[in-house]
């Protein structure tokens, strides 16, 4: 399977980075379907980047195994209080793992120095954000996944409610993945960047948090007063204005 | 930079000064004991100032960090820069006060209402903002890095009320709005514009601190950072 | 009940203005004693942004 970077730049396209604004000349269908391959491009690359390191993936899914593990061992045998807490060590683990995650993200661009070629190649800025934020979020749903049907074994919990569970897992997940791209990028090149990317993130997505693990629990402990759906539009929103923010932000991070 | 900045921070931090020890005394002895709180209430002063002075200099930061962003004028990552920094110190002031305040009320050093833990949020996010400023060390993307930081920070802190409110709801809300009556508000009006007017004077001096300090740093730039010893890829800074 | 919890009352009161007095006041004289004489050339503060190192 090839991955080719997109349509090949036309004689008279500038050389440098694509700006979001498009040309006067460039109609908006073109403009989209241009935005749509590179991103398309971008998941493409960054998933299968992952499967072919897949180890590390699976290292990040034992991971996250351990986290409930050790959650578990430190609340103690109790069921009761194990139970009404499962949707909170869920999200916790999906946290410390995507800090792991998120980490790499950006790591195998900075050290070949693809993040250049990526921009100069004509494939602009908010398609690389948003194809990577997308496939850091199949990863994070991937993690969920596992980490799901473990927390229910070592818990005892159950989900009353199927459906609200794998919406709010992949709504969190996105909640997570995008900002955490975004920060993933800020910090590529700056020391420390292990410490300071869970820092950056961490109060940022309090509100996604908040909101994953309601919706969780409501969904395991049941929802006798019908507020699944408002947390679930809360995350949504939530989401919808990260991915737009951090989308618009994205260029001025590469740029520099 | 002139000294005429100076003297404009000097004569704001004097007068910031001033006006808040009257608003603060006022406060202390003139106006009378809160009905239900008594003598404690007059924690509300210096509290409520501080707090929204906080909101009011992080929205400053987040207009001067959209303009330090699309603008890309050295000045303005200056003014970003201070007005974080004013805005951080108010802001964990007031959790220190906060805290303060819920001991004698509510009998406990914290709790989970939604003001307090927004200001917690919003003060942990803030600080990553000055943290991320002293570990970058090129210029062009600190300052990128400082404003983007910013305006993120600043897009969350309502979200972030909103979700704490509404996940506290089901537990009693143990909320410190009322309704102000009239002979609280005159001590408030002033404690409010005298710690702005403090806040003012204070930014402009870590301004010029600030646009000192880039300005030497681009006649002498800092060396390199060398990868700490926490840093575990191997990859060295590319910067 | 919360009259028996304000018993140490003016206590707190006197350490919150206490405490924000000396924060702002520490940060305040620090700064006006530091930001003192500095000069940058008034053309360089209105630099742009340099593009690299």
């Amino acid at each position: 399977m090839s991955v080719h970077p997109g349509p090949p730049a036309d004689a008279s396209a500038p050389p440098a980075m694509l700006p979001l604004v498009r040309p006067a000349d460039q109609g908006l269908g073109e403009l989209l379907r241009e935005l749509g391959t590179g991103l398309a491009t971008v998941v493409q690359k960054d998933l299968l980047v992952e499967w072919r390191a897949r180890a590390q993936l699976v290292a990040l899914l034992g991971f996250s195994v351990v986290v409930l593990l050790l959650f578990s061992f430190a609340v103690g045998p109790d069921s009761n209080v194990l139970a009404r807490h499962a949707g909170g060590y869920l999200w916790l683990a999906l946290l410390l793992a995507s800090t792991l995650l998120l980490a790499r993200s950006l790591q195998v661009e900075v050290e070949s120095g693809a993040l250049e070629s990526l921009l100069l190649a004509p494939v602009r800025a908010p398609a690389i954000f948003y194809g990577k934020a997308m496939a850091n979020t199949v990863l994070l749903v991937i993690v969920a996944a596992v980490a799901l049907p473990v927390d229910l074994a070592l818990t005892g919990a159950q989900i009353q409610q199927l459906p609200p569970v794998l919406l709010a897992i992949v709504l969190g997940a996105a909640g997570i993945a995008a900002p955490g791209t975004f920060y993933a990028a800020l910090t590529a090149r700056v020391a420390g960047r292990q410490l300071l990317l869970p820092l950056l993130l961490f109060p940022l997505i309090v509100p996604a948090l908040l909101a994953s693990v309601k919706a969780t629990s409501l969904s395991m402990a049941g929802d006798p007063m019908g507020q699944l759906p408002s947390w679930l539009a809360l995350l949504a929103c939530f989401d919808v204005i990260y991915w737009s923010l951090c989308g618009l932000l994205f260029e001025k991070v590469v740029e520099t | 930079m002139t000294s005429r900045s100076y003297t404009l921070g000097l004569v704001f931090t004097l007068l910031g000064l001033m006006v808040m020890a009257v608003g603060h005394y006022q406060g202390l002895f003139v106006a009378p004991p809160e009905a239900m709180m008594g003598d404690v209430g007059r924690i509300f002063y210096v509290h409520v100032s501080t707090a929204i002075n906080a909101m009011v200099f992080y929205l400053f930061a987040f207009v001067a960090a959209v303009v330090s962003l699309w603008g890309g004028r050295r000045a303005w990552d200056a003014t970003t820069t201070a007005l974080v920094e004013v805005g951080f110190v108010l802001n964990a002031l007031l959790l220190v006060q906060g805290s303060l305040w819920a001991r004698p009320t509510w009998g406990v050093y914290w709790t989970w209402d939604p003001r307090l833990t927004t200001s917690a949020v919003m003060a942990a996010a803030y600080f990553v903002v000055l943290l991320l400023r002293r570990l970058i060390d090129q210029p062009a993307r600190r300052s990128m890095a400082t404003a983007v930081a910013t305006i993120i920070a600043f897009v969350d802190v309502p979200i972030v009320y909103f979700s704490v409110k509404w996940w506290n709801s089901l537990h009693q809300p143990m909320s410190s709005g009322k309704t102000i009556d009239s002979p609280m508000l005159v001590p408030l009006a002033i404690s409010f514009a005298g710690t702005f007017l403090l806040g003012v004077g204070i930014t402009v001096l870590r301004w010029r601190t600030e646009t000192a300090h880039l300005a030497s740093e681009a006649q002498a730039p800092d060396l390199p950072e060398v990868p700490t010893p926490l840093d575990f890829d191997i990859q060295h800074d590319r910067a | 009940m919360i009259q028996g919890a304000i018993q140490g009352g003016w206590g707190f009161v006197w350490a919150v203005y206490a405490s924000t007095w000396l924060v702002l006041l520490g940060y305040a004289g620090f700064l006006v004693f530091t930001s003192r004489g500095l000069s940058a050339a008034p053309e360089q503060s209105d630099a742009p942004d340099p593009g690299g190192v």
